[in-house]
């Protein structure tokens, strides 16, 4: 079904959008959770409750990229589970994941202002090739690992690495361009 | 900046950054060969699967099985999947049931069957059945003072194609409940050309192998609860379709059609029927996508060849011949009637389907069971799931081959639900029986233990019913080897009927037919 069928579902409160929800997305938010809990049971609660979340904000909200939504709700819901389970249970490729960016970008403790955060990130990426953009965030917003995303663009992992080591240090540049402090 | 400024940048990601690397995987292509090494890789990975059964490894249990916990971990190439035990959809809560179980080999006895040879004579020849005939019995009692009104639920495995061969009869007090067929989701996994659970590729299926692949699936009720649930409703968006008839060509020895046109994924999937080769290169977004043509007398000449477009239409098409696995120096000039009309994803499905159970499967007494609608149902969630119609196609289903759909529609397995309704009075009982044949679970031969067929059976899993009393009893045990077992029938004691444990979650039976009695 067509996502804009799928909101429509939701404005007129009608339970199949929960279904048709989890028939197209389920998988994919399953995966994106599973990436960063490292626990099926558990990324099956926060996908769970990203259907609710879902049902809770449309409306007001009528998201015009339903995918991309659905991802940022169940990201955030398993980062917060993460944050929840961490002292008992890490997941090495989050962390992994994360530490490649810290390493390289959180070097001291200037604050840095959320606007300008949002415009450098989003020039940043306008300034990447569509595949390595692409990689970049499956790697960082999406956790995938090396192999996984090597597998998805039916590429080597040494080629992963290294298009992800450019984009970090072009990252980095273009922060400190931009005025901030790494 | 600090830590949490860089999960703050992240979180600020625009959506229309996002939802590109959310979308499927655009994987770079190498055109003409994909097809020829699918089936390298497809052979490979059969060859894969069997290695461990070729080498004895963990594949079907032996006489030599030390503990049930050791059998129960035996897979199979060809798994039949374990005898359920019924439920109640509204929950079994203060019912007292009793199962017994029949296991009936009496089929196994060697009959003779008369036939006329070719020069008139009457002959004979001896024969006899393979599936067992179970019967497995249920006593409920409604020990409360109210009129209880109960949705029973049988589960059992099959697949449409086998469908009416293992349907369960279901009764109560002897007369034959009427029940409607509920299928659930395909049980079968998706692995890549090697089995690596890491690469994440779904190119081959995977057939549940073991009990506990069902145990796995089932146990959350999450299945059973989508099964109950119905058919989802068939996609009504409109689509361009392509019709190719009347096609002829200047090549005298297969020729091929092509048809070649630029698609943008994000906006158009290519669906369709009778084609058997596809190049699509990723990078430009051009697909060829085409079909040798039928010649005359040969059963695809009445076949529909259908290019389906869902979203949007093409701009331009070209038609281009060739010669099927041939260079030529000539050009080969193709032409074909090809109408274009727009309509319901649903109505050119159905056509499809019909087309494809004329053709290829026995489709009539299925259809009878399950009507034209169901099948749809489950076609179509295979296209949203892991088809062209979903946000991340598998590698088995990249060529968009309508053909590939419905028949792995038909053949996977699948846990279907029969549902009827019963009623039980106050103080009262009910007497339910289900009668079903059921296949052994096996491997072929010259891999592992294949002499040992072995008939699985779960007491609790899926049901809401709790069991107060379990027993099993054999028939025909003259015509079987009983070779590994936890039920504990003893042939040479002649104990043919024992109780069982209600809360042991698993039995198994490996057997081999007695060639004479």
């Amino acid at each position: 079904m067509e996502d804009e069928k799928i909101v429509a579902l939701y404005w007129d409160r009608s339970e199949d959008a929960i279904r048709q929800t989890q028939l197209k997305y389920g998988r994919l938010l399953h995966s994106l959770s599973l990436n960063i809990l490292k626990s099926g049971r558990d990324a099956e609660e926060c996908v769970n409750d990203t259907y609710l979340g879902a049902w809770n904000s449309i409306p007001p909200h009528r998201p015009s990229l339903l995918r991309a939504f659905l991802c940022r709700l169940t990201r955030n819901i398993s980062l917060n589970r993460y944050d929840y389970n961490r002292a008992e249970k890490r997941n090495p490729e989050c962390l992994v994941s994360l530490e490649e960016l810290y390493n390289c970008l959180a070097l001291n403790e200037d604050p840095v202002e959320e606007m300008a955060l949002g415009e450098l990130i989003n020039s940043f990426l306008d300034s990447l090739p569509q595949e390595q953009r692409e990689i970049f965030l499956r790697r960082y917003w999406c956790f995938d690992s090396i192999r996984q995303i090597a597998a998805r663009y039916g590429c080597s992992e040494s080629r992963v690495t290294s298009l992800l080591f450019r984009a970090r240090v072009r990252l980095r540049e273009h922060l400190q361009e931009g005025g901030i402090s790494v | 900046m600090r830590r949490e400024d860089v999960d703050k940048m992240l979180e600020l990601v625009s959506d229309e950054h996002l939802a590109p690397a959310l979308g499927p995987a655009r994987r770079r292509r190498h055109p003409k060969r994909w097809a020829a090494l699918a089936a390298c890789l497809a052979l490979g990975v059969g060859l894969w699967n069997l290695l461990p059964h070729l080498l004895g490894g963990s594949s079907g249990s032996s006489g030599g099985a030390e503990s049930t916990q050791e059998a129960a971990d035996a897979t199979f190439l060809s798994y039949a999947g374990p005898v359920f035990p019924l439920t109640v959809e509204e929950g079994g809560g203060e019912l007292d049931a009793r199962r017994e179980l029949t296991y009936d080999f009496s089929g196994f006895a060697p009959r003779e069957e008369a036939f006329t040879a070719a020069d008139g004579a009457q002959k004979s020849y001896t024969t006899w059945d393979e599936e067992l005939q179970v019967t497995d019995r249920y006593q409920l009692t409604n020990p409360t003072d109210q009129d209880r009104a109960l949705t029973l639920l049988y589960p059992f495995v099959a697949s449409y194609n086998s469908l009416a061969k293992l349907l369960p009869t279901l009764s109560a007090e002897g007369q034959t409940l009427e029940a409607q067929i509920l299928p659930g989701g395909d049980t079968d996994r998706y692995t890549g050309a090697v089995v690596d659970a890491q690469s994440g590729e779904k190119l081959n299926r995977l057939p549940a192998t073991s009990w506990q692949d069902y145990r796995q699936i089932l146990e959350d009720g999450l299945y059973q609860q989508d099964a109950l649930s119905g058919a989802l409703s068939l996609p009504q968006e409109i689509v361009t379709v392509y019709r190719f008839e009347d096609a002829a060509s200047t090549a005298a020895e297969n020729p091929v059609l092509c048809v070649e046109l630029d698609i943008d994924p994000e906006k158009t999937r290519v669906l369709s029927y009778g084609f058997h080769f596809m190049d699509w290169d990723a990078e430009t977004g051009h697909l060829e996508i085409g079909f040798s043509l039928p010649e005359e007398g040969e059963s695809r000449q009445d076949l529909p060849f259908l290019l389906i477009l869902v979203g949007q239409d093409v701009e331009d098409y070209a038609l281009t011949g060739s010669r099927a696995g041939q260079e030529t120096q000539e050009p080969v000039t193709v032409s074909a009637q090809v109408t274009r009309n727009q309509q319901p994803l649903d109505g050119v499905l159905r056509e499809v389907l019909e087309d494809f159970l004329s053709r290829y499967a026995p489709g009539a007494e299925t259809l009878s069971l399950v009507g034209e609608d169901q099948i749809l149902s489950s076609a179509c969630r295979l296209l949203h799931e892991g088809g062209m119609l979903s946000d991340e196609v598998y590698s088995r289903y990249e060529t968009g081959w309508l053909e590939d759909i419905f028949s792995d529609t038909l053949s996977s397995g699948r846990v279907f639900y029969l549902r009827a309704q019963a009623e039980i009075p106050a103080r009262g009982s009910l007497s339910v029986t289900a009668s079903l044949l059921k296949d052994p679970s096996l491997n072929y031969p010259g891999t592992g233990d294949s002499g040992s067929w072995r008939y699985d059976m779960v007491t609790r899993l899926g049901s809401s019913l709790s069991f107060s009393d379990l027993t099993a009893t054999l028939e025909g045990g003259q015509w079987i080897e009983i070779l590994d077992q936890n039920y504990g029938f003893d042939p040479q004691a002649e104990l043919w009927q024992v109780s069982l444990d209600p809360n042991q979650e698993y039995y198994y039976l490996d057997i081999r037919r007695r060639a004479e009695s």
